[in-house]
Formats: C-alpha cells, structure tokens, sequence
C-alpha cells in the first residue's frame, strides 16, 4: 500500500464532513496515524551569531493549497508555472494570524522571508532579529496553523536556543507550548 | 642494554603515573549486563533451527502450506454486490497435524459493528460541520461485511466453522494430518463499498454519469497463513496490519456486464470469447510489440463504451501459478493499452495500463513506461521478475497492490493540465505498487506482523527506480535528478529527532506505531539505502541484498533471515546496526567537541615535569622523548613558541638523523602540525566517522573511520592527527549521508553563518 499525499487529501476530504468519519476509518488509520503527527514540522533555531530567532516551517503543499483556496476564495496552484503572482502575500497574512511567537511572554512580529519547495513540502522562512543573546529566558509558540481546514492538525515544533532542544506537538486543544530557559 | 631496560621501565612508570592520574575515586560500585552497542543479537534474534538456518536461509525441514483456489465471481453492477462460490483446495506441508482451519474475512473489518471502527479514541471537538455530524450520531452506518452462505467439504458435507471478526475457523471431522489435502467449498456476498466515500483499499469510484470503476481485492475467504513461527496467523485484521498469505494456483472466472473491460492477477484464458475481434488482434500483436505499447481498447473506443449500458454478461476467465492472492478490476470507461517488456533473461513480461480517460493525457504518457522501469530495475536488485504480466490500473486515491496488478493515483484536473506533484506522485505510486510484486506478493514476508519487511524494503527499492527513471528520462525530470519522497537520509531526520513519545522501533506492529508512513516505508528505506551508500559500498550490500530475495523467493521469511542473510553473504557483522536503526528509537547525532593543536618540543613539558618530581626522578631518567604543548596553553606562549624550531625539534631530528639514512629520510613523511581531535555522539546510533578535513591550501580529504571506533567509548572518540599541511577547517558528516539529526555541531570552527535559513536569506535578498 502507497502512504500518499492524495489518500491523506481523501482522508480529509471525507473529515470535513461529507461522510462518516468512523466508518471511512478502518482502511485509512494509517493515513491518519500519518497525518496526525507529521503535518508541519517548525524549527525554530535562535541563531547566535546573527541574534536571530530563524524559524523553517513544513507544510505539505496540498495541505496550503487547500486552506488558501478555501480561506481566501482563491487558485493558489502552488509549485507550478501557474502559481498565484502575489501568493507569499497571502501565505504571510494567514501565517501573522496564526503562528505566533512569544519572547518572555510578550507577543513578537517576525519578519517573512521567504517560501520554498521540497518535493511536496512547502517550506516557510520567517526571522526575528535583534534578540541578544542571554536576554530572554523564554520563548513561546502558538500555532493554530490548518486548524480550520483540518481539526485534527499537529503541528510539531522543535525549538533550540544554544544546547537546549525540545519538541513539541501542537493540537488544536493545545496549541501553544514555551521552553524556559534557566540562564 | 641494560641502560635501554632500565630507561624504558622508568618510561612505563612514567605512563602509569599519568594514567593513574587521570582515574576518578573509587567509590562502591554497581555491576552491569552487557549494555555494549556491538554486542551480539542473541537476545532479539529467534534460534536457528532446522526451519530457518543461523545464515538466515532456509532449513533443511523449511516448509510451507499451499492453498489452490477455483472460484466462480459474479459482479452485480446494479446493486452494487459481488458472490461467489470457491473452491479451496488446501495442502498441509507442516510436519505436524493441524486440527482445524482458519480464513481471513477481510471484508468484515467493513461490517456494521466492527471492532476497528472505534479501536481509536476520540474527542468531542467544539464544534462539527452538521453534515458530518449527522451522518456520525444519526445515520447507520455502511454494512459491507461477508455474508457467508455455505462451508461444505470436498463431499458436500456442511462444516462446523466460527467467525471471529475478521477470521473464520472451519473444524473437520479429524485433523489434517501432515502431506495431506483438505477441500473447501464456501459461497459468499457481500455489498461493495464506494473507495471514495467508505475508504479502504478496494471498492468503486462512480462517476456522474452512472458508470463504476470497481477495483476488487480481499474479496473472497482467504486461508490465512499458516507457518513454523506463527502457526496460523491470528492477528486481526484491524486496517494497518496488511496481510499474511500462503502460495497457490488460481483459476478465476469473473461475470460482469459483457460491456465491461477487465483485467486481473493472472493470464486470461479466453480472449476470443471476451474480446471483439478487433480487439483481440490488437491484444495479440501486444505480444511481440517491445518498442511502444499497442492499445486494446483506444480512447475514442473507450469514449463510445462508457455510453452503453448492457445487461448481457461475459465471463471472463484467468489462470495463475503460484501467486499468494487474487484482485481484478472491471469497467466499461477502460483505456486499455499492453507493451511486451524484454527482460535480462531473455523472457517476456507484458506491461500493462488501464485507466479512465479521466487520467489523460499523464497516463499514457508515463504508466507503461513507469511499469517498464520498475520491472527493469528491481530485477536487477532481486531476481527476474517471474509473472507474465504487470498492470497498473488507475484508481482515484488508491495505492494499492496486489500479484501482478495494482491500483495506482494521479489524476489530471478536468482541463487535462496537472501540476509536477501529481506527476510525480502518479510515478512514484506506480514504481511503489508495481514494486510490491517483489516484496511481498514473491519474497512474501508476514505483513500482518511486519509492515516494514515489504513497505520498507519496497520503498527502497522505489527509490533506485525513481533515480533510474530519472536518468531514462530526461525530458519527463529535466532537473535530472528524482524528486524522491522518502530514501535520502535528510528526509529521515524531522521523524527521527522529533518527541519520543511519538516514535516507535521499526520492529514494531505496524497496528501499533503513531506515524507508520515513517515507521514501517521512510526509516527502514533510509535505513538500507544508507547501508548501501555508506556502510557496505553497493558492491556487497547488492550482492547480498540479491542473495536475501533469491534464497527467500516465493518462500516466507522472517526479519531474521533478512538480518542474517545481509551478514553472511557479505561478511560483515552488522547487528550493531540492526539494534540501533531497526530495535531502538536512537538517533544519528556525532559532532566535534573541540581541537587542540600542539607543538613538538625537546624539553619536557609541565605535566612530565610534574610527574617526575612526584616520582622523584629528573630528565636524566627519561629516554629521548618527544613532548607535545597545546598550542592553547599558557606554557607554549611563555616558553615552547620563544625557542627556535631547531631547538623545538633537537630530539626529533637526531632520532631521524641517527636511525635512518638520507634516502630513507627522504622518503618518510614531514608532518608539521599535530592536533588532537574530540568527536562526541549525543545521539545513540553508533555510525562510520566521516570527516572532511579542509588544508591551508584550501586542498580536502575525506577520511571514514569505521564505525568500530564506537565500540569501547559510545560516548567520545578522540584522534591524534599529524599532518604535512595545516588544517583550517573539520567537518563531520559533510554530505549528509548518516541522518544526523544536528548538525550544528558538526564543524570546527564552529560555522554560524552557514545554516540553511542564512543560505535561503541570502539567496531571496
């Protein structure tokens, strides 16, 4: 059996309410399994040198495609010869409202750098800069992103600040997590 | 004589007071069981027996079952049902009795009730669209499930038989003694499901104006498995878990509407009763047409059938040998088209498309010659491919596998136009699904038990086809090279550095792991593709890759005899990797910890210094010695770097002047620079060394120490390094051929500027 792009898309065709959900289960729970726990995947890295927070998103490009189509009533045609001219504009103004960083409790705006592609996976670029070293002991991640096209999104998200690592997966019932930072 | 012993005695003492220098107290302390990463697999790994030998071939008493099958089908396709009445004629191979039967009632995971519609938990979300809601609380639900209407014996006797979900249990009158033969007659229905509506991995799509593609698999009662380390598979069929199967001969006739097109596991029988003239001199010419593929039913035929609507049958008939199941599909809006593949072994394999014209125009540009591709390929990899045909068949959302055809994805928009991730996606599905004849439906591992032993080796193996493809055909992947979804070992590292709560060993249920897309095809692929590239060179890990799917074609293996055979028929212990990469979530995680350069001098430094006086013992005790200082230290700066390099090296060079003369001095080496190297391993994965080091010159080498060096120290690994050149930069891993999942620490000096965030920035600004 193929783990597919496109039997995840029926998956969740059929979860955004046309069908029953338990019954189309019990061939799919591998897609879902899947899907429940590698929809996008954040690293968010606070780069030394730079004073930086750097930030690198993945998200399945069909999953994007469908939200934008559907949030904005518009044909992204994502990765292709035909893909939407103003698009980023689109994808900053969804992602400002739903991926939100906290440095010491306080909301932070980052800056949108740029979008890329890997095979199916849209990767999303985004920096805040002028954070110096040794003066914050914490940062935050809330993340709704995809949410409100698929409610049972997890968004997984790793955060490393000099030697602390830790992972997180965000659902829509927990959708923020913040590292401490005892220095 | 004597002087030299007594030097070279004072020397040893000199050494064990600096050994002992560096031990901790003692305090009390606690023993342990061999936790070593290298040790032997003895624990994990079943005996070997006479069944399944310690070189992971099989035993001189390896046995299997057989089940041969002859079954009359018919497809309603009004009301949507399918019956049949089958014949099993099933050969009990085991040395032992067996007391009863069991069959696989796959069906039944689709009935009313079933247990695996609510194996997962649930919670109520705040809020729920009202159609889905509705048809969650209110409506019944789908009851797809085997009706089974008769169990009788070879004499037409009714058998006693009990369902358990998704199994039935026949009892004969006395147990089925070794080497003899048992038949069953069932007749069965059931109510097909919508694939697109119900899910699963057979069913119907409709179309809007009426017509159905079917694709039917699991349809019929199943013998399940029956072997010398399982007995008779009894896991369930809970929807993960695929399947367990003996071999067996098949004859199939299948009736459906008589305007319908089929295709099925198998050779067709009676072409000239199904096919219209026309078509069955297109079907013959087929045979022998080994440059482009001849087309059965065209599209504008295609186009003329889908508007008819028959109500007389045909029945279309196929035979195959030795073949662990049996899946066909039928329609009237086929696309037909067949291509003679010549294989290295000079045989014939037909390769074969059916689709839709709802596919085109990408699957008569690409399913045949994908099919072509990956005959080609994964018999290089394994053994001809044995199977007269192989189909692939376009099925909305389906990817799906069956002996010799198979359901595959990648639909155009309605305007014909599709993006490059559709296409890849359909390629890559039909490498993947067409793969599956090799592994499982011909080395035909447990699936049930292990989703990795066909998925993961199967993935792999899509990924040398996908490259391969990609040097075939430049003008269909001009960046020439494959954009493969899973095999890279960077495509590995968000799963297997993400929370551990979520990770399961590979050697897992498939039925019981969280993210079994990465689990059971993305790890196990990179696994062995990494073994390929980096550890065993593609000479050896080929041939023993080979001498796996050669010793265990159309046979059963277990994980073991997979393990085993890699080992023995490349001579190379590999349990280290097995354990790490295949029984444990570790990691991939070695970097560098520091570099220290030192400096050659003729005085002893402060720690022989040191030393000497705790010992109470002065130079003149000493042999000629050699001494390092680290260049970091305060002692190089006030002392060794204010003497002049003859004085520096006085002992260095008598020693070369006294022992070796000017010819041979010529020829030795002149290193300059000393250094001593600190690699740490955070992660638990013990892996080759691979260091890039980078010269004043701006001259690299590449050095790969054998991953043995973590066998005493998992931990740290340290090197001393003399070298002609200075050495500006170090790098472990430069190509990213090990999964590390940081490679922050990879580099000295340490280099920020590099990461990819900071090369995408520059590359947008």
């Amino acid at each position: 059996m193929s783990l597919s792009r496109d039997n995840v898309r029926l998956f969740k065709w059929l979860y955004k309410g046309t069908y029953l959900l338990l019954l189309i289960l019990v061939p799919l729970l591998g897609f879902t399994a899947y899907h429940k726990f590698y929809l996008s995947v954040t690293d968010v890295n606070y780069n030394e040198e730079n004073q930086a927070i750097q930030m690198i998103s993945r998200y399945f490009i069909d999953d994007m495609e469908k939200l934008l189509m559907e949030r904005y009533d518009i044909t992204p045609r994502l990765m292709s010869d035909r893909e939407l001219q103003n698009i980023d504009t689109y994808i900053e103004t969804y992602l400002r409202d739903k991926f939100i960083i906290f440095i010491d409790g306080k909301k932070v705006d980052w800056n949108f750098i740029g979008k890329q592609y890997d095979i199916d996976v849209m990767k999303v670029y985004l920096e805040i800069p002028n954070i110096a070293k040794g003066k914050f002991h914490s940062i935050g991640v809330q993340s709704s992103v995809l949410y409100g096209v698929y409610p049972e999104q997890k968004n997984v998200v790793h955060i490393k600040v000099m030697d602390v690592k830790k992972s997180y997966v965000l659902i829509k019932e927990k959708h923020s997590a913040v590292l401490k930072l005892y220095d | 004589m004597q002087k030299i012993k007594l030097l070279a005695t004072t020397f040893g003492l000199l050494i064990f007071g600096l050994s002992m220098a560096q031990d901790g107290e003692n305090g009390d302390q606690k023993g342990h069981e061999n936790t070593n990463k290298f040790r032997q697999m003895y624990q994990e790994f079943a005996t070997p027996n006479l069944f399944r030998t310690g070189s992971g071939a099989p035993g001189s008493a390896y046995y299997q079952q057989q089940a041969d099958y002859k079954m009359d089908i018919t497809l309603n396709d009004d009301t949507k049902e399918i019956s049949g009445e089958q014949t099993i004629t099933y050969t009990n191979n085991a040395p032992e009795s067996l007391d009863y039967l069991w069959l696989q009632l796959d069906q039944n995971i689709r009935t009313k009730d079933s247990k695996a519609l609510i194996k997962d938990g649930e919670a109520m979300p705040p809020a729920e669209q009202t159609a889905s809601f509705v048809k969650k609380h209110y409506e019944p639900a789908f009851d797809g499930g085997f009706n089974i209407t008769q169990v009788k014996d070879g004499n037409g006797k009714n058998l006693p038989y009990t369902i358990n979900q998704t199994m039935m249990r026949v009892e004969m009158d006395q147990p089925l003694k070794s080497g003899e033969q048992f038949v069953l007659n069932i007749k069965w229905w059931y109510k097909i499901n919508n694939h697109l509506v119900d899910g699963a991995r057979s069913g119907y799509e409709e179309f809007p104006d009426g017509n159905r593609n079917y694709v039917i698999a699991q349809f019929y009662p199943r013998m399940a498995a029956y072997t010398d380390v399982e007995g008779w598979q009894t896991h369930q069929f809970w929807g993960d878990g695929e399947f367990a199967l003996p071999f067996g001969n098949f004859e199939v006739s299948i009736t459906v509407p008589s305007d319908h097109i089929m295709e099925a596991t198998g050779t067709l029988q009676n072409p000239e009763e199904v096919l219209t003239e026309e078509m069955l001199k297109a079907y013959e010419r087929s045979k022998s047409s080994y440059k482009s593929p001849v087309f059965i039913v065209t599209e504008e035929q295609a186009m003329v059938n889908e508007k008819g609507y028959s109500t007389d049958k045909a029945t279309w008939v196929y035979k195959a040998e030795n073949v662990r199941d049996f899946a066909f599909t039928t329609s009237r809006k086929y696309i037909w088209e067949r291509q003679a593949v010549r294989m290295e072994d000079g045989s014939t394999v037909m390769a074969v498309s059916m689709y839709p014209k709802e596919g085109n125009p990408l699957w008569e540009e690409f399913s045949t010659k994908t099919v072509i591709q990956t005959l080609k390929t994964y018999s290089k990899h394994t053994f001809p491919y044995p199977y007269p045909k192989a189909v692939s068949v376009h099925a909305k959302n389906q990817g799906m596998e069956y002996p010799m055809i198979c359901w595959n994805h990648g639909r155009p928009e309605e305007d014909g136009s599709y993006s490059d991730r559709t296409k890849f996606g359909m390629i890559s599905v039909i490498i993947h699904e067409i793969g599956h004849n090799f592994f499982p439906m011909i080395v035909n591992s447990d699936e049930r038990q292990w989703g990795w032993m066909d998925e993961g080796m199967n993935t792999f193996c899509q990924y040398l086809t996908e490259q391969e493809f990609a040097r075939n055909n430049p003008a269909a992947v001009p960046s020439g090279v494959y954009p493969s979804r899973r095999g890279e070992p960077s495509k590995i590292v968000s799963y297997m550095k993400g929370d551990q709560n979520f990770i399961s060993p590979i050697m897992s249920n498939p039925e019981n792991v969280h993210q079994l897309g990465a689990n059971a095809y993305g790890k196990p692929a990179t696994a062995l593709n990494i073994l390929r590239e980096t550890i065993m060179g593609h000479e050896l890990f080929d041939y023993a890759f080979r001498t796996y799917a050669q010793r265990w074609m159309f046979k059963h293996p277990t994980p073991e005899d997979f393990f085993r055979t890699m080992e023995d028929a490349s001579g190379i212990d590999l349990d280290w990797f097995w354990r790490a990469w295949f029984y444990t979530t570790d990691y991939v995680d070695i970097g560098i910890e520091r570099v220290k350069k030192f400096h050659v001098t003729s005085k002893p430094n402060n720690r022989v210094k040191e030393i000497l006086e705790q010992k109470g013992m002065t130079q003149s005790d000493l042999p000629a010695l050699v001494y390092l200082v680290a260049e970091q230290s305060d002692e190089y700066k006030n002392e060794v770097v204010k003497r002049s390099e003859k004085e520096n090296f006085k002992t260095l060079n008598e020693y070369l002047m006294d022992n070796f003369t000017p010819s041979e001095r010529s020829k030795l080496k002149s290193p300059n620079y000393f250094y001593e190297v600190t690699f740490t391993k955070p992660g638990g994965i013990p892996m080759p060394l691979i260091v890039q080091y980078t010269y004043g010159d701006g001259s690299q080498e590449t050095i790969t120490y054998p991953v043995e060096i973590w066998r005493k120290n998992d931990k740290q690994h340290i090197r001393v390094i003399a070298s002609e050149k200075e050495i500006t930069s170090i790098e472990v891993d430069p190509k990213a051929q090990t999964a590390d999942v940081d490679t922050s620490n990879n580099k000295w000096p340490k280099d920020q500027t590099d990461s990819d965030f900071d090369n995408f920035k520059k590359k947008v600004q």
